[in-house]
């Protein structure tokens, strides 16, 4: 070998067995690198675009346009599917009280006669600037047969309502909110007590209980009254709004695209309709 | 010589290539994140950039509920230009004196004394930064250069609030990629390298949800239950004890623990309120990319600013309400001495149709009640059926009722951790709260009998 | 230049002696004095084969060293001549280590018995703690203050993990566990090393001279987290030992509303975060 090979080669070598530890700063791990901190002076980083504070969101048009109640019936399209139920008659845990006398129904995908869909959520994202409606009595949400009643609940944030269990077994109400606080706890035989959320969501939120795995419910929390829940025949009605234009969010649990079924842009002139029927695509079967 | 040479050359080359190989840590967005169509997505990379930096360039969000090992001060008195008088004062417990005079390059936020002109300055954080040059304790002299290095004009007051950013974080940081990374990942994902070997899976902090806490239900844990956590590892699972760390370096780490998982609940929060309008699955005939575009920008001029606020007020209250007293589970009344007969009214309340504990527990207690037989829907998929039966967790993995034979107690065996087990159950799990509808009575009976059941059998012979 | 060779030859064994006269006061050889009489006596075992080794090194590089120089002194040019060897040279230099190996592990014998042949084991020594290595740490089982360690777990057994308290000035057994892998018990200071096996319970002895605190490390490759599995071992006072099992205790029945009294202040600082006490 040359001299120059035994250059090349003696410092290559030496490379190597250092294990290239050639920076100054190791803080171990794997990682060899070092940190700066800079200071967040301000709680909003966000640079405004210089928006036009109009469309965006879910945001109201101009008011205009006479007050009036939003209204309308949402219809599946097509023959529904038949889905078996969730545990059929005298085969549930707990026989003594689950499924006793009837089938425990699947109700996430519920067909009314005249194709109208149960248990669709319609709200406004963002309460009107100058909404009047009260807020509703808070409801109740009740645990009976081993199944959650009602299927579809609505809620206000921070407004306590009961819960109760009907059942001679042991519940629990577990919540699966996206913003709020998760809430478990158990529900003795017979018994009632009070809860609240303490966010306003963006979307319906699942509640299960853990002891009964078929047990589910979807409640809606918000800050305002703008919601409701379709009934056995696919009606709604939203209480009064002012006049103007409004993104209004039909929401079901099986809806394909994070259960969102359309954002209906509806301006509100008296009472209004909004009558939609969607196609068996639209949803996750 | 020319083949042999080359060889060699090679040789060296490769000795030399092979020293690139220093990993530059990063965070990584999550999953959910890149389900938004790509504005939205690149809107909340630069938020979490703008409130969290990246773990080369940490940012200090003084908002948030994070020991960053500050020390603050007021000024008695403005010298000459850049010189001012304060006498600093550690606000945490990173932050000691000893640190003092190593405090050259630290970030120093100055801010107007309360009820001054604040609303004149028209910000609402009208706060002047920074940084050290220079501080001596001895005189309480603090000279300050612009964030660049350069000397500046300093506006200030006597009386006028002084903030030192310590090393804190970068210190938690450092220690959390030599101790923690490698299972937890650098973002706090419990996705580290070495993770997919691992059952259970390593915490994934981002939700900010931690099983084993001291605080009531819906609570976040506290820097105490977490220091506790690290000090003493979970049994039973592949998180080691840690109890030889120094206690300053395990409150560091549990400072950056605490900051991971705010950030990754502000990205959350942020898809969240995002991904139903912004989603790329909403994309389609009816509303195309340009139209979603156009609507995006107008949202994040308008309303995207205020609610990354009050996403950042929420961490705030939520990460500092598990160090409140009033948010922890303390119980009324002293443990009911384990005696046979408080052990037999635990088992009968375990048993009971009130608490259901054999539903998930088994009536041995051995972990296989029924509920673990039963096939559950996917994890954040409702009405899609799981292909194996059991129970799951928020992180959607398989979770298993604890074995109670094995007398192994992940969250701590004392009498007080599993009373707080029971009272508000364990977060991201089944196992839910049954303070409301038991007495302490109850729960010290059912800790009683838990304590017991490894020991059940003997118990029984000798009686 | 000729004489290059035998002088190189020749420096090591004086390097050598200087280095073997010098190291046990340099501490060189061991991790500190060994803090254990038995440790104590597998040091002077390891020096008596530090003494036979060195004798056998210096004499054998003392005669290459002449052997070289006779050879380079010798300025006739002699053709070298080969020889098939000398089976008397060959029979001695069989049987001479032999011996030496021989004597060696008789000799040891004694220290090994003590160390590890039960029936041998001091009569007093009880077990104080079980110690069972789990990947990547040290989880430990006192029996409660007053009571004797029994084989299975009991109600009243006190567990902590990687702090291993004993008391010094008499002999303590530890009955060595592992619960998934192969690990080793190390603690250098006291010249232990016993593998913790699967499936077996290992007693294994030792005797603290004095007070101190002793790294426990494992001693066997265990896995990714084999590094991070360290320890520490306290050599105390019996009544800071039985104090720190009644802590230990104290801490483990805290029910959180009855007062910890006056161990609490020194419930184990890992009890309590820094933040608390500081806010309280």
């Amino acid at each position: 070998m040359t001299r120059f090979t035994f250059a090349v080669l003696l410092p290559g070598i030496a490379l190597i067995a250092m294990g290239c530890d050639l920076n100054k700063v190791d803080p171990g791990g794997g990682i060899s690198s070092d940190s700066v901190v800079t200071i967040r002076n301000g709680s909003s980083a966000a640079t405004p675009a210089g928006g036009d504070g109009g469309g965006g969101g879910t945001a109201v048009a101009a008011a205009s346009g006479a007050p009036g109640k939003l209204i309308g019936t949402i219809k599946f399209a097509g023959t529904p599917p038949v889905l078996p139920p969730k545990a059929t008659k005298g085969n549930a845990k707990d026989p003594a009280v689950c499924a006793k006398d009837a089938d425990i129904p699947d109700e996430s995908l519920l067909v009314g006669a005249n194709g109208g869909l149960r248990h669709v959520f319609i709200y406004l994202d963002k309460a009107p600037g100058e909404g009047t409606a009260e807020l509703p009595p808070a409801g109740e949400f009740d645990q009976k047969a081993c199944i959650f009643t009602s299927h579809s609940f609505l809620a206000i944030a921070e407004v306590e309502f009961g819960v109760k269990n009907s059942d001679a077994v042991a519940h629990n109400v577990h919540t699966f909110p996206a913003l709020g606080a998760v809430q478990n706890f158990g529900m003795e035989p017979n018994s009632s007590t009070t809860m609240s959320f303490n966010k306003a969501e963006k979307a319906p939120m699942q509640i299960k209980c853990d002891i009964h795995p078929w047990m589910e419910a979807w409640a809606l929390v918000l800050e305002h009254p703008y919601m409701a829940a379709t009934d056995e025949n696919g009606n709604f009605e939203l209480p009064e709004l002012p006049g103007g234009t409004y993104n209004v969010r039909i929401w079901h649990e099986r809806g394909a695209k994070n259960g969102q079924l359309e954002r209906a842009k509806v301006t509100i002139n008296g009472e209004t309709r909004l009558d939609r029927e969607f196609p068996a695509g639209d949803f996750k079967l | 010589m020319k083949f042999s040479d080359t060889i060699v050359c090679a040789v060296a080359l490769l000795g030399i290539a092979g020293c690139s190989s220093n990993s530059v840590p990063q965070f990584e967005t999550s999953q959910d994140t890149g389900k938004l169509f790509q504005p939205a997505r690149d809107a909340v990379e630069s938020e979490l950039q703008a409130a969290f930096g990246t773990p080369e360039n940490l940012v200090v969000w003084p908002d948030l509920p994070v020991d960053f090992g500050s020390f603050g001060g007021s000024i008695e008195k403005v010298t000459t230009q850049g010189t001012l008088v304060v006498p600093l004062a550690g606000q945490s417990a990173l932050a000691t004196d000893e640190r003092l005079p190593e405090l050259s390059g630290a970030a120093v936020l100055v801010a107007p004394a309360a009820g001054g002109e604040k609303g004149a300055e028209g910000g609402e954080n009208a706060a002047a930064v920074y940084r050290v040059a220079h501080y001596d304790p001895e005189s309480k002299t603090l000279r300050v250069v612009d964030e660049n290095g350069k000397p500046t004009q300093v506006t200030a007051a006597e009386g006028d609030g002084v903030q030192v950013i310590g090393d804190g974080l970068q210190k938690g940081r450092n220690l959390y990629l030599k101790h923690c990374m490698h299972c937890h990942g650098v973002s706090g994902d419990g996705d580290g390298p070495t993770a997919p070997y691992l059952k259970p899976r390593p915490r994934d902090y981002r939700k900010g949800i931690f099983k084993f806490t001291s605080t009531k239900t819906g609570v976040r844990a506290s820097r105490d239950d977490l220091f506790r956590l690290v000090k003493l590892g979970v049994p039973g699972t592949y998180m080691p004890s840690f109890m030889l760390l120094p206690d300053d370096e395990v409150s560091a780490i549990v400072e950056y623990v605490r900051w991971l998982s705010m950030r990754g609940e502000l990205e959350s929060k942020l898809v969240v309120q995002l991904a139903l309008d912004f989603g790329s699955d909403q994309i389609g005939p009816k509303r195309t990319f340009a139209d979603m575009s156009t609507e995006f920008d107008a949202f994040r001029g308008s309303d995207l600013p205020d609610i990354v606020k009050s996403a950042g007020e929420e961490l705030g209250a939520d990460w500092s309400a598990p160090e409140d007293a009033e948010n922890l589970v303390i119980p009324k009344e002293e443990r009911v001495a384990s005696s046979l007969e408080s052990i037999a009214r635990g088992r009968k309340m375990f048993l009971s149709e009130k608490t259901k504990c054999y539903s998930c527990h088994g009536e041995t207690g051995a972990g296989n009640g029924a509920a673990t037989e039963e096939i559950n829907d996917l994890p954040g998929q409702p009405g899609v059926k799981a292909e194996v039966p059991g129970l799951f967790d928020a992180w959607g993995n398989i979770v298993k009722p604890r074995n109670l034979q094995r007398g192994l107690f992940r969250g701590g065996r004392r009498p007080i951790d599993i009373y707080r087990r029971i009272h508000s159950g364990i977060k991201g799990t089944p196992m839910q709260a049954f303070g409301n509808n038991l007495s302490d009575q109850d729960i010290w009976d059912l800790v009683n009998y838990v304590l017991n059941v490894p020991f059940e059998k003997k118990t029984q012979a000798s009686h | 230049m000729n004489k290059f060779w035998p002088l190189f030859f020749c420096f090591w064994p004086i390097v050598a002696v200087v280095a073997f006269w010098i190291s046990p006061a340099m501490n060189w050889w061991f991790p500190g004095m060994a803090m254990s009489p038995l440790g104590q006596q597998i040091d002077n075992l390891f020096y008596m084969i530090l003494v036979i080794v060195g004798l056998v090194f210096v004499g054998t590089h003392i005669g290459l060293g002449y052997v070289l120089f006779r050879g380079v002194a010798h300025e006739d040019e002699k053709k070298s001549w080969f020889s098939h060897g000398s089976h008397k040279l060959e029979v001695l230099w069989s049987v001479a280590p032999a011996g030496i190996l021989l004597f060696m592990s008789l000799y040891q014998l004694d220290v090994w018995m003590r160390y590890r042949v039960k029936s041998h084991f001091p009569d007093e020594v009880q077990p104080i703690a079980e110690v069972t290595a789990r990947q990547f740490e040290w989880r430990i089982r006192y029996p409660a203050p007053g009571k004797a360690l029994m084989p299975t777990p009991q109600p009243d057994d006190l567990y902590t993990v990687n702090d291993l308290h004993v008391p010094f000035g008499r002999p303590v057994m530890i009955r060595l566990r592992s619960m998934d892998v192969q690990h080793s018990f190390f603690v250098p200071e006291l010249r232990i090393k016993q593998d913790a096996v699967p499936g077996t319970v290992i007693p294994i002895w030792f005797e603290t001279v004095d007070e101190g605190d002793f790294d426990l490390t494992c001693a066997e490759l265990c896995g990714w987290g084999h590094y991070k599995m360290r320890g520490r071992v306290f050599a105390e006072r019996e009544s800071q030992f039985q104090h720190y099992l009644k802590t230990l205790q104290a801490e483990q029945d805290y029910d959180g509303v009855r007062e910890l009294g006056s161990t609490g202040a020194q419930i184990a600082e890992y009890s309590r975060g820094p933040h608390k006490q500081a806010g309280h």
